[in-house]
């Protein structure tokens, strides 16, 4: 999941870049009087410091979303655990039926055993408690069966068992529910960036049309400034309001820190290049930029 | 989804929608406005980070 949204992420800044730069299909290198330095900033600076920039402080509250509105995963695993607790308890039943009149018949302990282990089986993820109190719930489920007899709590969605549906107890805390499709927030929030881009920068109106490429570079950082501070705000909001882990918050302080000494590099290569005087200094400074949104892309987990 | 799982989610996307429709703006009014090589590198010079919020997300001390 993390690589997905890395990977989601770094397409819609390159989305973004390349919309920006379709915008003006009469962009050419012959217009620039440094056109390789250009190409090396946009490569070397602005996309990797936009790029961690993304992946550090939206994959915090992301990951964050991921782990508390897992309700998919969730969902598909109870009902996976139920169809085994049913069928386990098929399974007791159709063995205490054979040993009828030749054995000894089975106890309610080991038909509770024959099931559970049913389950176990399949799932060796869920504890033999969890498993066991999944089963008496199942129980009180089936007429007949188990301490409650013929007062069968009734539910809908199972094969075999009418009634309404119901939670099952015990199965998913407090912190894991949840009500949010992460990968459809996932692919909404590129939606919205890339309508974002498009909306800036195709419209007839605008003076993109006629900017050159550093300009539209320049333009470029500036909109990586919007990008961290709305997401480092985002964050921020959700960290005061104990929405997310201390340590996430820790992280996300950092990452936000880094940032900022990264765009701050970043802007003083732009204009040591765009002023085009001391080109050791505009590759101390790419070379500073390079190295902050390294850092960056590994606090974010982006890389291996 | 309950109406009261819709107004969690609504509590919890309103203030991100907001940040992301003001910072649009700004972003596509960046993108349109006619400015100059000297305005840009101006204005890149008062975006630096001494300019930006300082956050303390939730962790008060040292920065």
């Amino acid at each position: 999941m993390k690589r997905l949204f890395g990977l989601l992420f770094t397409l819609s800044v390159l989305a973004i870049t390349a919309l920006a730069f379709a915008a003006d299909p009469a962009v050419a290198p012959a217009v620039s009087p440094a056109p390789a330095a250009l190409a090396a900033f946009l490569r070397d600076s602005v996309y990797p410091l936009l790029t961690a920039a993304l992946l550090g402080l939206l994959a915090i509250p992301l990951r964050w979303l991921g782990n508390r509105f897992k309700i998919d995963y969730l969902m598909q695993r109870n009902n996976a655990i139920e169809q085994l607790a049913i069928q386990g308890i098929s399974l007791a039943q159709e063995i205490a039926a054979k040993r009828i009149g030749s054995m000894p018949a089975l106890t309610g302990i080991e038909k509770l055993d024959i099931a559970v282990s049913h389950v176990l089986q399949a799932m060796p993820a869920v504890s033999q408690d969890q498993a066991e109190r999944i089963i008496q719930a199942m129980l009180a489920q089936i007429p007949g069966v188990g301490a409650t007899k013929e007062q069968v709590v009734s539910r809908d969605g199972l094969i075999g068992i009418s009634g309404t549906l119901q939670p099952i107890v015990g199965t998913t805390t407090a912190s894991e529910s949840g009500f949010v499709r992460l990968p459809l927030l996932a692919i909404m929030l590129l939606i919205s960036l890339c309508c974002l881009a498009g909306c800036a920068t195709t419209s007839p109106a605008t003076p993109t049309q006629n900017d050159s490429p550093q300009v539209l570079a320049g333009k470029s950082l500036l909109a990586v400034k919007s990008t961290i501070v709305t997401a480092a705000a985002a964050t921020d909001r959700m960290c005061t309001t104990g929405a997310m882990a201390a340590d996430k918050c820790a992280m996300a302080r950092t990452a936000y820190g880094q940032s900022r000494l990264a765009y701050d590099s970043a802007v003083d290569a732009y204009l040591l290049m765009i002023q085009g005087r001391d080109p050791a200094a505009f590759a101390a400074s790419l070379q500073r930029v390079q190295s902050l949104a390294a850092n960056l892309l590994q606090l974010a987990g982006g890389v291996n | 989804m309950s109406p009261a799982q819709i107004a969690q989610l609504a509590i919890i996307l309103a203030p991100l929608v907001k940040d992301l429709v003001v910072e649009g703006s700004k972003l596509i009014a960046t993108f349109r406005d006619d400015l100059s090589q000297d305005d840009l590198n101006k204005a890149l010079e008062l975006s630096k980070s001494t300019t930006w919020p300082e956050l303390t997300f939730g962790l008060h001390g040292a920065t």
